[in-house]
């Protein structure tokens, strides 16, 4: 699975560094748990669509819904957005 | 999409509205934006100004201008009134669009500028305003109606106080226009800026701001009128001393579109159903321990749910609403940050969401089914 745009979120929460990574396919189950062994994995399949949090710890957290095709990813303020080249590495790596 | 974000922009807009809209895309734009001056009856900006005049029971239309939103408004009052040297009274309720430009003069040491507080519901008491008024103050600078939780202030209250100290008065209705009454004549105003985009059904990027008879601005801008284009300096004539460049023909034609369809509908009734949302979601959610409620209960235009759900950050509760149920709502400081004290709601702000005339009662079930899955979900969560 790839990377295809990646777009940084403006709004109201000002101060944080937040982007948008859109994927070239919709995220699964397998991926979202293929994610969460990068840190502490919340999924919640009570809603409409499920939804995954993944903390990092000291690096970043990712959010996301299943059958959608982008993530969200919130950097510490003060964290250079390189960290977003390990993710997106990561994601490179993951195939079905 | 279920689409509850209506106090930023209101969506749907009405059929006519739309469909006006076409009309005038569709159409060759001989339709001079200035022959009202000579020939009222078939200009479309003069027969929504209006329009506009009969909603806010303005004296004269001509005393009404066009300009890009409420923003632009607020600062063509604020930059305009000579407040230099004097102090400013104004409340922790409003929006960045007052909060900037005065904060903005503050900084060049132009003015003097205090913020009064608000109770935890955004209600600013009309004495507290009053004890705020110095020897030097110049002008009082309130929103009506606060777009985080729908507190109304006692405008016509706060208007006479105005008068009693010789201050000026400069009203932000950007929420209370097409919302609630407005009697700019009876209230006095001097200065009342509104927006098109919101609950007048109009699209981005039209607005207006009433000016009382025998207050003088100094325009934002100056250049071409379309008429008395032998004058080399802007012609002090009513309303295109402060409508330089080409005016937004498909904005006042929304606009107008949008005054007829509350017209024909009714202001209260438009209301009511605002209001009977409003009301269903509290009842429904008021009882959860886990969530905390911000709309104002007294004096509330009744429009807003605005909330956090206790162990969760407004920007979560929004994008699991968005990406998970397709429930489009605002999270965040609502461009309203000298009240995230008031509320206690320090970093993050809260989560609004603002059906609309529009909205079905299948959307607001659907809503609250919502809340109550997230709340669950994430019971000792953190």
């Amino acid at each position: 699975m790839k990377v295809i745009q990646e777009k940084k979120i403006e709004g109201c929460l000002e101060g944080n560094n937040v982007w948008d990574l859109l994927l070239d396919d919709v995220i699964t189950k397998e991926i979202i748990f293929y994610l969460g062994k990068k840190g502490k994995l919340l999924y919640i399949d009570s809603f409409e669509k499920p939804y995954f949090r993944i903390i990092v710890r000291s690096k970043y957290t990712v959010k996301g819904t299943q059958s959608n095709k982008s993530i969200r990813v919130f950097l510490p303020d003060n964290q250079n957005i390189n960290l977003l080249d390990d993710l997106k590495s990561y994601i490179a790596e993951y195939s079905i | 999409m279920i689409y509850f974000n209506n106090t930023a922009t209101s969506f749907p807009k009405p059929e006519n509205v739309i469909k006006a809209v076409i009309e005038i895309l569709n159409s060759p734009p001989t339709h001079s934006s200035r022959s009202g001056i000579e020939e009222e009856s078939q200009d479309i900006f003069f027969t929504c100004r209006i329009k506009l005049a009969k909603l806010f029971n303005a004296p004269d239309p001509i005393r009404i201008v066009f300009t890009s939103g409420s923003t632009e408004a607020l600062n063509l009052a604020i930059k305009g009134l000579d407040l230099q040297g004097g102090h400013i009274v104004s409340t922790k309720i409003e929006h960045n669009s007052v909060i900037r430009p005065l904060k903005t003069l503050e900084e060049e040491g132009k003015i003097e500028l205090t913020f009064v507080d608000c109770d935890k519901y955004g209600y600013v008491e009309s004495g507290n305003i009053e004890n705020a008024i110095h020897q030097n103050t110049k002008a009082i600078i309130v929103n009506h109606c606060s777009n985080v939780t729908g507190a109304v202030l006692d405008i016509k209250t706060i208007s006479a106080i105005a008068k009693k100290h010789s201050c000026k008065i400069i009203v932000d209705a950007s929420q209370a226009a097409g919302c609630l009454p407005i009697d700019v004549r009876d209230w006095e105003i001097d200065l009342m800026a509104f927006t098109g985009h919101k609950s007048l059904f109009g699209l981005q990027g039209i607005g207006g701001l009433y000016i009382r008879d025998g207050i003088e601005l100094k325009p934002l801008k100056t250049g071409g009128t379309g008429i008395k284009s032998e004058y080399l300096t802007q012609p002090k004539i009513m309303p295109i001393y402060y409508e330089a460049g080409t005016q937004n023909l498909p904005g006042v034609v929304s606009l107008n579109a949008g005054l007829d369809f509350i017209s024909e509908t009714g202001i209260d009734v438009i209301q009511r159903k605002k209001e009977r949302h409003i009301s269903y979601i509290t009842d429904e959610l008021k009882n959860y321990d886990r969530i905390t409620i911000y709309n104002s209960i007294n004096n509330s235009s009744g429009t807003v749910f605005t909330f956090n759900i206790d162990g969760m950050v407004p920007e979560e509760v929004n994008y699991i609403l968005e990406s998970s149920y397709n429930i489009h709502v605002r999270s965040g400081l609502h461009c309203a940050p000298l009240m995230l004290d008031a509320l206690n709601v320090r970093p993050w702000g809260t989560v609004r969401a603002s059906p609309s005339y529009f909205s079905t009662d299948e959307e607001v079930e659907k809503f609250i089914m919502a809340i109550k899955e997230i709340m669950r979900s994430f019971a000792g969560k953190k």
